[in-house]
C-alpha cells in the first residue's frame, strides 16, 4: 500500500467536512458526549473567561469586552483566509509580508503626508486587487510547479517583506484620509467598523465554505486528494482559488491595520502570522486538512486576544506572556483534538 | 551511465535525475561565482576564514534542523532554543563555571526529546508543538535574563575553545564539520538513522514494520535542540554576551538552508550534506547580496526568488505523491 492509500483507509470513515462529529458519535455512543468534544474550543473559551473574571473583576467590563473585540478584528480577517488554506491541508507562511506590503501599499496611495497619490477608496481595491494576486500567484506555483506550499510562501515571506521596505519612501507617510482612519476611530455602540466588518466577513465565508464548490471541495481535497483527482476535479483550480482568498483577505488585515495605527509601517504585519495559524489550530482546524471552518478559527481567535487581554489585566509578568501563550497554545490543540487520537493516526 | 556507476547511484537513472541530484551543488556554485565576480577578495584566505567563523551558528542550526524535516516534521523552536540556551549558560557560569556548558546541551537534548515524545503522545502536529514551544523559550529566554544582556563570565574553557582557531581555521566551523560527520555516520550506518528515513517515506509503513515511532521522533528532535544549543553557545562566544532573542533572527535562513539544499519538507528524500550545501548557499546570497550594496530589503526579495527558483530546479518530485 502506498502512504496516500493508507492515508485513505485511515481516514475513510469520515468523508463529509462535518465527518467529525459523526465519527466521534459513532464511536462513543453518547451524541451528548460527541457534542461536547467538538465544542472543546468553546468550551475552553468560556473557562477561560470564568478564570479571568474570578481573577480581576474588571475583566467582564463592557469597555474590556469591547476592546477584546477591537484587538481580534485584524486576526479574524486573516484567520478567515488562511482557514481556507489550511482545510486543503496546505499552509500560507506569506501572511506578513503580504499584510505589510498591502499596509505600506495603501498608505502611499491613499490621501497621504509623502507622496502626492489621492486614489481614495480606488487605493483599497488595487491593494485588495494586489494581495488576491499575490495569494494567486502562492497558488499557482504551489499547485502547477508542484513545490510545497510551506517553501513557496516563505519565500513569497521574505520577498513581500523586501519589496515593502522598498516601497517605504525617504518619510513614515501619515495617512490624511479621514473617512478611512474613521473606520478604526468611529465607533458605533462602542465597537468601531473594523468589528462590524470582520463580523460581516466571517458570515459571508462561512456562506462560501458550506454552501459553494470552492468550500466543499476545499475540504475534501484537504480529506483526500487523490480521490478528488479521481473524480475529476481540477483540484489545482481551487487550491489557486483558495490561496487567492487567503491572499485577498491578508491583504485586507494589512488595510485594516493601516486604518488603525494611522501611518505606513513596512513591518505592520509583524506578529500576525504564527497567532493567526495558531488561532485556526486552537479552534480545531487541522493542519492536515479536511477538518474545521470559518467559525472554529473564529473562536480560536478569541480564544489567543482573550488569553492576550487576560493576561495583562491580572497583571502576568509581560515577560512570561510568549512562554504562557506558548504552552496554551500546545495545551488547547491537545485537548481540542483529543478525540481523534487513535494507535495508525499520522501526525507530522 | 557507465553500469558501474549506475550500481553505485540507483536513483539515478537519466541526465535530468542526475541535474537535479546536482541542483543544490550547482546553485551554491553559481552563487558562489557570482560573488566572486563582484568582489574577488572573497577568494583571500582571511576573507574564507572570517566567513566560516561567522557562519557556523547558521550551519549548525540547518544541520540541526534537518533531522526533524527528514521525519516529514518540521523543528520551529530551533533559533529561540539558541538564544534560550545562550541565556542559560550565561546565568550557569559564575555558578558551575566550565561545567555548565555540558549541562545546558544535556538539558537541550532532554527538552527536544521531550518535545518530540510529546508530539506523538498527544498527537499534535510538529509545527503546533515547535511554535508553542518557540514562545515558551523565547518568553523564558526574556524572563530569566530580564530583557536584557547577561555578560559572560571569564575563562569559560569549552566557550573560549569555539571561540578559538586551530591552525588558523575558525574552531566552530571545525565543530560543524564534525557534528555533520558524526550525524552524516548516525543516519547512514545505525538502525536510528535508516528509521528515520523510513519514518519520513510512509510512517504509517514503519510504524507497521515495527520503527518504534516515539523513540525516533524523540531522537530527531533531541538532536535537533542539541545542535540549536551548540549553536547559541556559538553565538555566545563571538559575542562574549547573551541576548534573549540574539539567534531568533536565524530561524528562517535555517529552514531555507534545508529547503535549498533539496530536503523534502514532506519528509524521508535528502539528507545532511545536502543541508550543508543549502546553508552555505544562504550564507553567500547574504554576503554576496551585502558585498554588492544591495539594501537589506532588496537582499530578502533577491532571497526569496533564489530560493523559488532553487527549489523548483531541485525537488525530486517522483518521490512525492501529494504535494502540501
Amino acid at each position: 500500500m502506498t502512504q496516500a492509500q493508507l492515508h485513505a483507509h485511515d481516514t475513510s470513515a469520515m468523508a463529509s467536512p462535518r465527518r467529525g462529529e459523526a465519527g466521534t458519535q459513532r464511536r462513543s455512543g453518547h451524541i451528548g458526549l460527541g457534542v461536547l468534544k467538538s465544542a472543546g474550543p468553546i468550551v475552553s473559551l468560556l473557562a477561560m473567561i470564568l478564570v479571568f473574571a474570578s481573577l480581576t473583576p474588571n475583566f467582564v467590563s463592557v469597555a474590556n469586552l469591547q476592546a477584546i473585540l477591537e484587538s481580534a478584528a485584524v486576526p479574524a480577517v486573516v484567520a478567515i483566509g488562511m482557514t481556507f488554506v489550511l482545510v486543503q491541508g496546505s499552509i500560507d507562511l506569506s501572511g506578513e509580508g503580504v499584510a505589510s506590503l498591502a499596509n505600506i501599499l495603501l498608505s502611499i496611495l491613499i490621501a497621504n503626508s509623502v507622496t502626492a497619490n489621492d486614489l481614495g477608496a480606488g487605493a483599497i481595491g488595487v491593494v485588495l486587487a494586489t494581495g488576491l494576486a499575490i495569494g494567486a500567484l502562492n497558488g499557482t506555483l504551489y499547485a502547477y510547479l508542484r513545490m510545497p506550499s510551506l517553501i513557496v510562501t516563505l519565500a513569497m515571506w521574505l520577498i513581500t517583506l523586501g519589496l515593502a521596505a522598498l516601497l517605504f519612501p525617504s518619510r513614515q507617510p501619515q495617512i490624511l484620509d479621514s473617512g478611512f482612519v474613521g473606520l478604526a476611530l468611529h465607533k458605533h455602540l462602542g465597537l468601531s467598523a473594523l468589528v462590524y466588518l470582520a463580523v460581516a466577513l466571517a458570515f459571508v465565508a462561512f456562506i462560501v465554505e458550506r454552501r459553494t464548490k470552492l468550500g466543499r471541495i476545499g475540504f475534501a481535497i484537504g480529506a483526500d486528494e487523490a480521490l478528488v483527482r479521481l473524480a475529476g476535479v481540477n483540484v489545482n483550480a481551487y487550491k489557486v482559488g483558495a490561496f487567492a482568498i487567503c491572499g485577498c483577505l491578508t491583504g485586507l488585515g494589512g488595510i485594516l491595520t493601516a486604518a488603525q495605527i494611522g501611518v505606513g509601517n513596512p513591518l505592520a504585519g509583524e506578529g500576525l502570522l504564527f497567532p493567526g495559524i495558531a488561532a485556526c489550530v486552537i479552534g480545531g482546524t487541522l493542519l492536515s486538512g479536511g477538518r474545521g471552518g470559518v467559525l472554529h478559527s473564529l473562536v480560536g481567535v478569541l480564544v489567543l486576544v482573550t488569553l492576550r487581554n487576560g493576561l495583562v489585566q491580572t497583571g502576568a509578568n509581560p515577560l512570561l506572556q510568549k512562554a504562557i501563550e506558548g504552552m496554551v497554545i500546545v495545551v488547547a490543540v491537545a485537548a481540542s483534538t483529543w478525540h481523534l487520537r487513535r494507535k495508525t493516526r499520522v501526525v507530522k | 551511465m557507465t553500469p558501474a556507476l549506475a550500481r553505485m547511484f540507483p536513483s539515478i537513472r537519466s541526465v535530468g535525475d542526475l541535474l537535479r541530484a546536482c541542483g543544490p551543488a550547482i546553485v551554491l556554485l553559481l552563487v558562489f561565482a557570482t560573488v566572486i565576480w563582484i568582489a574577488p577578495g572573497i577568494l583571500k584566505w582571511r576573507a574564507i576564514n572570517a566567513l566560516l567563523f561567522d557562519a557556523a551558528p547558521l550551519l549548525i542550526l540547518v544541520i540541526g534542523s534537518t533531522l526533524p524535516v527528514l521525519l516529514g516534521c518540521i523543528d520551529l523552536s530551533a533559533a529561540a532554543m539558541a538564544s534560550f540556551s545562550a541565556v542559560v549558560v550565561a546565568l550557569l557560569v559564575p555558578e558551575f563555571g566550565s561545567a555548565a556548558v555540558p549541562l545546558v546541551l544535556v538539558g537541550a537534548a532532554g527538552i527536544g526529546a521531550a518535545q518530540g515524545w510529546l508530539i506523538g503522545r498527544l498527537q499534535i502536529p510538529s509545527f503546533v508543538m515547535t511554535l508553542g514551544t518557540l514562545g515558551l523559550f523565547s518568553g523564558l529566554a526574556l524572563y530569566l535574563s530580564n530583557a536584557s544582556t547577561v555578560a559572560l563570565g571569564p575563562e569559560v574553557a569549552p566557550l573560549d575553545f569555539l571561540g578559538g582557531r586551530t591552525h588558523g581555521v575558525p574552531n566552530a566551523f571545525l565543530a560543524v564539520v564534525a557534528v555533520w560527520i558524526f550525524l552524516s555516520l548516525l543516519l547512514r550506518f545505525t538502525r536510528v538513522g535508516r528509521d528515520i528515513y523510513a519514518f519520513g517515506a510512509s510512517e504509517l509503513a514503519a510504524y507497521m514494520s515495527g520503527v518504534r515511532r516515539d523513540l525516533i521522533r524523540s531522537c530527531a528532535f533531541a538532536i535537533s535542540s542539541v545542535c540549536a544549543a551548540l549553536g547559541g553557545m556559538m553565538l555566545l562566544s563571538q559575542t562574549l554576551y547573551s541576548a534573549p532573542t540574539m539567534a531568533s533572527n536565524l530561524l528562517l535562513p535555517a529552514l531555507v538552508g534545508v529547503v535549498a539544499g533539496g530536503t523534502a519538507i514532506s519528509g524521508g528524500v535528502g539528507g545532511l550534506s545536502a543541508s550543508l550545501i543549502g546553508g552555505l548557499t544562504a550564507i553567500m546570497v547574504r554576503v554576496g547580496a551585502t558585498i554588492a550594496g544591495l539594501p537589506g530589503a532588496a537582499q530578502d526579495v533577491a532571497f526569496g526568488i533564489i530560493i523559488l527558483v532553487a527549489v523548483a530546479v531541485t525537488t525530486d518530485r517522483t518521490k512525492i505523491g501529494i504535494v502540501k
